[in-house]
């Protein structure tokens, strides 16, 4: 399965809205994931487990610390997949 | 990462605990405080069967705090109960992810689900991973390599 970046967003926003009840209109490129969505280290990864599922992938992402915002997010995940995929 | 059963089994360890009388209230049921223990004492051993024990964790550089825990009190557990607790390994690339059962080791009966969530922390930096040490993840494949 090719993931395209609106593609990602929107299966990372029902994971959003299963997991920690946040409404998916909520969800926008420039949401803060700590601030704004109130998604600490611990959600994180499980959005994380969730995603490798997605994807049938381990997503390892060791500079998520560096992630801030949900487009932050899905830079990170494509570059992941794309560098995984070379 | 859905485990077959073999998987499973392969991941699992069973603990056997005899509710002792320090743990009781005054109604003779375990209280539940206490659970977390046996649960401490069931993952162990699933550790132990892994091959990547706490001792193992430090050996390696990594500590693994428990992040999250929940506990469904099924049937209350009493005074000298014999307990089967069973633990099985769910998720090791991400994040040390067991669950458990405990059942009336007599009848088969389960008496609480439970689950605990541990997550990688580098000791020397103290900072949380996002993906487990590889050694772990070998471990893992190692055992599963004999389904």
């Amino acid at each position: 399965m090719t993931l395209t970046r609106d593609s990602l967003l929107a299966q990372i926003k029902i994971i959003l809205q299963e997991q920690f009840d946040i409404e998916p209109d909520d969800v926008n490129l420039d949401s803060r994931l700590r601030e704004d969505l109130d998604i600490d280290s611990i959600d994180a990864v499980n959005l994380m487990i969730e995603l490798k599922s997605l994807t049938s992938k381990k997503i390892s992402l060791e500079n998520f610390h560096q992630v801030k915002t949900m487009s932050d997010m899905l830079d990170a995940v494509l570059a992941f997949l794309q560098q995984d995929k070379a | 990462m859905k485990l077959t059963s073999d998987q499973e089994r392969l991941l699992s360890q069973e603990t056997l605990i005899t509710v002792p009388f320090f743990d009781v209230d005054s109604m003779n049921i375990v209280w539940h405080g206490h659970y977390c223990k046996y649960l401490e004492v069931a993952r162990c051993n699933l550790l132990d069967k892994i091959g990547y024990n706490y001792r193992d964790m430090k050996n390696s550089g990594f500590m693994f705090p428990v992040v999250d825990m929940q506990i469904k009190y099924v049937q209350p557990l009493l005074f000298e109960q014999q307990l089967r607790i069973v633990a099985t390994l769910v998720e090791w690339e991400c994040r040390l992810d067991i669950r458990y059962k405990i059942f009336d080791a007599l009848d088969n009966r389960v008496l609480t689900k439970a689950s605990t969530a541990q997550a990688a922390v580098n000791a020397s930096t103290q900072q949380m991973q996002f993906a487990c040490p590889a050694i772990l993840i070998q471990q893992v494949n190692n055992l599963l390599e004999k389904s």
